[in-house]
């Protein structure tokens, strides 16, 4: 079956194949050393086949044990070892046994989606261990997990997991449908997939949930939501979402109910802050200094009279720091990438106002604007409101407050025009089951 | 698809941007306060106090500019203004019109001042008085405590800062309806500046634009109690001979028309709390019932001689006559018929105190 | 679902008792206006619930599909376009005449022309969506600016300047025949029930119940809208201003607001206003027009273009034609005619469902 030289399988380093002879017959089993674990081939394999008189018993030690199975159909032995399988030939028939080497199984803090007093692990970079943690947090036997492999070389392991009672049908068989129409060669991450889903191109605001916390998965499996875990990352993919759900932490289970309220609307005020605040400063300072009242009006002025350039270059330019510096604070080591705030932060803040290239108020401004946007739980969501000031800020140049609330009203219309798997993407009341009671605008 | 729209779009948007109203605040001078003065050489001389923003403000550190400029009308003297400034104006935080106390006594007040009413960007409740000796002076004046330029004289008005029972304040928009409305009529604070401060505590009444009658400042205070803006005042009465101020204020006030055919009557009903504030003698054992009468013999009086000299003067500030239009079912006919009635008019107040305490000791 | 129904009810009363209608009615305030305003409510409040009743008939089925049930093509269609037109100008007004507030009042040196572009951009975009999207932005915009409005109209109200007893003088005038504009103007406010017409569709499941609520906001919104301008700017002035309602608004100072000019938070809510009016009437417009003449969908340079896209489109050309040519003395000359016409268009409207709800009842 394999030649020797032109089969791909023989040219790479880590692939095994040996001969086994324990006197009285031989096997010849073939693996991947690098994805299979030797100690479980030992006691698998080689000391079951040591112990055997006859290939008949062996067969039969095969067979009983966990995975063995009978394979017949020789043509993806390649694809089952690449699985981590091991195929071991006994008299002319292929046996495959899964061997897998352990994944990284290591359990790790969550740390981009943390709680205060929550569960503290994300889910695993390894499929199994992500499913486990899912399982035991909801031991029911209508939780259904479906295996399937992503990406035409990748093959990237994925569970699709759902409450068979719970989830809407329809839903189910989209999403289905959906991952299997992926038509990319290699996946890696759930991001990806959401990507890959997508049906428009041009895509603002997330209509899945991308999370670490496996309590979350577990909260919306139980609303009859469908949970994606990628193997290979430790951040799953929950569809349907709604506009609503990015803005509800996890922490918001646990609290009591009066402080989730105050919590929930506080991210809103920090949704309104950080969108329209500098759009809104400039048609102040430019259009509409009415507005505000004279005093304020007055030490504004004060504060913008040594910065010669018109207002909307102050407002771009001290965004497209405050931008730079928390994507390089991202990308910078840890420990570097807290200097680079600082020095970002607050010398550049202090001597850009002091250069006269902006206004101190404008300072107040970037800042409100940086902080208030961390207020959303869901990073992805985050960074969809970072965009929107900028239309915004465009708007407000060309026609002062009126283009900032029409602006405004835009994009709420484009949001409630999303959809996510038919689910309105956004609107007031939502209407939804909430299983711990923590939604906002829950009317039941 | 949107591709294709938004890059067209865009460059549209971009290519439009010269056409914007684009005007930064530090392009702008506010004018916080504007005065008309009768002219020399023209009937309109218009003073502007510009307020100039500084980073920094600090109590008596307010700065601003004054400039003036004669000229046929206020829109003409305005015009002529622009050219003096560097910046444009913005009337959007004009709080104080102060009108010079010589155009008040011998101009009407409003068709002259049209430009106010006009125009859009004059707040509603911009504060409208009288300035003595001139507006320019009490525009000119600088107090040592202010901190912005313009605050002096609009605090006052607004009740955020002091809030006195001899300030009346009159919005634009309510000299406007009084000047239209028959049946009531328009009233203006007077303000005289003393070289660093102000003091505000007079009031003019017009009637038909005309000053017709200019309130003492013990009349003002008593006059204010009878609009709906009023504060707590005091009441200085005596009692056996020894004097007490009583910190009064008004629960409720109301008048009603009694019209028999040649005595039509106006019946004020008062009642105020009043607590003693300032005693030569003890009051707390003193009869309170006899407290209160003397407070409201007080009160009664210091009404009575303020009606009747309202009335005496042929103005009509606090509305008798819409309430006589609102009550009456002659339709145009009513204000005619009341203008024949209001000289003959008689007023009766009944006025009811309540005594509440005497401070924190007896 | 019925709320979405009294969401545009609502808007179209807080819409229309701001701009014209009062300033109609205002200035005939002697002249029989003030019967002309109870009027206006009672056959408001009659006319829509007779139309809500009738069209709940018709469960899940808007104008369209009746018509067409019913009425061969050569009526259907005039029909139809007459229906889709008087939304259509409906929102145009108020379109034309807040870009002309917006320009008045919070940009002055704006070029007129460019925000009236801005507006029609607007109402084209926001107008093409599914009726679902605007029924829940109409939803979200009310919901928001409804608390402040109320704050707004609460606090002119205990304003120490109103005056009650400038709207009392109206007593003597109660009793006067009012004229057939001034009717019609009072009764404009109320036309928002219509929209059940187009959006009936959404409602198959569910009735549209609590019909007490339509007599009781209109009552409430008319007389607000009606006397507090008359008590804040004096019985004998308020029809000295051009823009009624914001002047009204402007003599209100708040102490504590972070914006001291009531009158600026009152623009804010009512820029919202304006456009979910104009989002709605167009989209009502333009949906009727489309299932009129059972338009599909355009492609222009390989794109697919929706038919409504175009439909708004052209809407918001001749919105902008109209709106560069016309200034606040044409408009409300216009605006005046315009309301005979439609109230004449209102009536045959309730008339002709009335009719077939009953011939659907005998055919059952």
């Amino acid at each position: 079956m394999m030649q020797p030289s032109s089969d791909p399988l023989l040219q790479s380093d880590d692939f095994v194949r040996e001969t086994l002879d324990n006197g009285r017959f031989q096997i010849e089993i073939w693996y991947y050393s690098t994805l299979c674990d030797p100690d479980l081939i030992r006691k698998e394999i080689a000391h079951p086949f040591l112990l055997s008189d006859s290939p008949e018993t062996f067969e039969k030690v095969l067979c009983s044990a966990l995975t063995g199975v009978r394979i017949t159909d020789t043509v993806h032995l390649s694809e089952e070892m690449l699985q981590g399988n091991t195929i071991i030939r006994l008299q002319g028939a292929d046996y495959k046994l899964k061997t897998p080497k352990p994944g990284n199984t290591k359990l790790m803090q969550a740390s981009t989606e943390t709680t205060l007093q929550g569960p503290q692990t994300a889910l695993s970079e390894d499929a199994d261990t992500s499913l486990m943690l899912v399982r035991r947090r909801y031991p029911q036997q209508d939780l259904i997990s479906e295996q399937m492999n992503l990406g035409s070389k990748s093959r990237t392991k994925a569970y699709l997991l759902y409450d068979k009672n719970k989830a809407n049908p329809r839903i189910l068989e989209e999403f289905r449908r959906k991952l299997k129409a992926i038509d990319a060669e290699v996946v890696f991450t759930v991001g990806q997939v959401e990507a890959l889903i997508t049906d428009t191109q041009l895509r603002w605001f997330p209509t899945m949930i991308v999370t670490e916390r496996p309590d979350r998965c577990v909260l919306n499996l139980s609303q009859g939501k469908i949970v994606l875990i990628v193997d290979g990352t430790p951040f799953v993919l929950i569809a349907p979402a709604v506009f609503q759900d990015f803005l509800s932490a996890m922490d918001d289970i646990f609290l009591p109910s009066l402080i989730t309220k105050a919590l929930v609307m506080l991210r809103y005020i920090g949704i309104l802050i950080t969108t329209t605040l500098p759009a809104l400063y400039v048609a102040v300072t430019s259009y509409n200094p009415e507005v505000i009242r004279v005093q304020f009006a007055l030490s504004l002025a004060g504060s913008r009279a040594a910065v010669p350039y018109p207002t909307f270059f102050e407002v771009i330019f001290m965004l497209f720091l405050i931008e730079a510096l928390i994507e390089a604070s991202l990308r910078l080591p840890r420990y570097i990438g807290s200097t680079a705030t600082t020095v970002g932060g607050l010398i550049l803040g202090q001597a850009a106002q002091q250069a006269g290239l902006v206004s101190s108020v404008m300072i107040i401004v970037t800042s409100a604007v940086a902080i208030s946007n961390f207020l959303i739980p869901i990073n992805i969501m985050s960074f969809a409101f970072r965009v929107i000031k900028y239309p915004l800020i465009l708007l407000a140049t060309l026609f002062g407050i009126v283009g900032v609330v029409a602006g405004l009203i835009a994009v709420c219309f484009y949001l409630a025009n999303q959809n996510s798997f038919g689910l309105t993407y956004f609107r007031v009341f939502i209407g939804e089951p909430a299983v711990s009671g923590y939604k906002e605008g829950d009317t039941k | 698809m949107p591709k294709k729209i938004s890059v067209p779009l865009l460059a549209l948007l971009l290519l439009m941007l010269p056409g914007c109203g684009f005007k930064d605040i530090d392009k702008r001078f506010f004018v916080v306060a504007i005065g008309v003065d009768q002219g020399e050489r023209a009937p309109f001389k218009v003073s502007f106090k510009l307020a100039i923003p500084s980073p920094r403000t600090e109590p008596g550190e307010a700065k601003y500019q004054v400039i003036s400029q004669e000229g046929s009308s206020i829109a003409n003297a305005v015009r002529l203004m622009k050219s003096k400034v560097d910046k444009e104006f913005d009337f959007g935080h004009t709080t104080v019109i102060v009108i010079g106390k010589s155009f008040a006594d011998h101009r009407e007040l409003g068709r002259s001042l049209d430009w106010f009413f006009r125009r859009r960007d004059i707040q509603e409740i911009a504060f409208m008085a009288i300035g003595e000796p001139d507006a320019l002076s009490i525009i000119q004046t600088k107090p040592k405590s202010e901190r912005l330029a313009g605050n002096a004289l609009m605090l006052p008005f607004t009740n955020e800062g002091t809030e006195s029972p001899y300030i009346v304040k009159t919005y634009l928009f309510d000299y406007y309806r009084r000047w239209h409305e028959h049946g009531r009529d328009a009233f203006l604070p007077i303000v005289s500046s003393r070289s660093e401060t102000f003091v505000i505590n007079r009031a003019a009444i017009f009637s038909s634009n005309l000053k017709k009658l200019e309130l003492t400042a013990k009349e003002t205070g008593i006059f204010n109690q009878f609009l709906k803006t009023r504060h707590r005042f005091l009441i200085l009465a005596a009692l056996d001979g020894k004097q007490i101020s009583f910190n009064a204020k008004v629960r409720s006030l109301r008048f009603k028309l009694v019209d028999s055919a040649n005595k039509p009557e106006i019946r004020y009903r008062i009642s105020i709390n009043v607590e003693s504030e300032d005693t030569e003698a003890p009051v707390f054992h003193q009869s309170w019932d006899e407290l209160e009468k003397t407070v409201e013999e007080e009160f009664r009086n210091q009404a009575l001689q303020l009606l009747n000299r309202l009335r005496d003067n042929g103005v009509d500030p606090l509305g008798f006559g819409l309430r006589y239009r609102a009550s009456r079912h002659g339709g145009e006919s009513d204000f005619a018929e009341w203008q024949k009635i209001y000289p003959k008019v008689t007023f009766k107040v009944n006025v009811n105190a309540h005594f509440t305490g005497t401070g924190i000791i007896e | 679902m019925s709320r979405y129904f009294y969401y545009f009810y609502t808007v179209g009363l807080l819409i229309n008792t701001i701009f014209f209608v009062p300033r109609i009615l205002l200035s005939e305030r002697y002249d029989g206006s003030v019967m002309a305003v109870f009027a206006g409510i009672l056959f408001g409040s009659v006319s829509a619930f007779l139309f809500t009743k009738a069209m709940m008939r018709f469960p899940g089925e808007g104008i369209p599909e009746i018509f067409e049930r019913n009425f061969p093509k050569i009526i259907r269609i005039p029909l139809l376009i007459g229906l889709a037109m008087m939304w259509t100008i409906a929102g145009s007004i108020i379109l034309v005449a807040f870009s002309s507030i917006s320009i008045r009042f919070l940009s002055p040196e704006t070029n007129p022309a460019f925000m009236l572009m801005f507006y029609c951009a607007f109402g084209c975009y926001a107008a093409s969506f599914r009726p679902s999207t605007v029924l829940n932005m109409a939803e979200l915009i009310i919901l928001l600016n409804l608390p402040f409005v109320a704050f707004i109209m609460y606090k002119l109200i205990s304003s120490p300047y109103f005056e009650w007893d400038s709207i009392q003088v109206l007593a003597d005038y109660v009793f006067r025949i009012p004229s057939l504009t001034s009717f019609a103007a009072a009764t404009y406010p109320f036309t928002g029930y219509i929209s059940l017409a187009l959006y009936n569709r959404l409602y198959e499941k569910t009735r549209v119940g609590h019909l007490w609520i339509l007599p009781t906001i209109g009552t409430a919104v008319m007389l607000v809208s009606y006397f507090v301008p008359i008590g804040l700017l004096g019985i004998d002035s308020v029809d000295h201003y051009i823009y009624t309602w914001i002047t009204a608004v402007d003599t209100l100072r708040m102490k504590f607001g972070f914006i001291d000019r009531a009158l600026y938070l009152f623009l804010f809510m009512y820029i919202g206003l304006s456009l979910i009016f104009i989002a709605i009437s167009w989209n009502v417009g333009s949906v009727l027009v489309r299932d009129a003449f059972g338009f599909k969908p355009v492609t222009i340079l390989k794109v697919k273009v929706p038919s409504q896209v175009m439909i708004n489109a052209g809407f918001a050309i001749a919105t902008f034609l109209f709106g560069v040519n016309s200034s606040d003395k044409s408009l409300i000359e216009f605006v005046s005619g315009w309301l005979n016409t439609r109230l004449a268009a209102e009536i045959l409207l309730v008339i002709i469902v009335i009719w077939l709800s009953r011939r659907e009842v005998k055919h059952a």
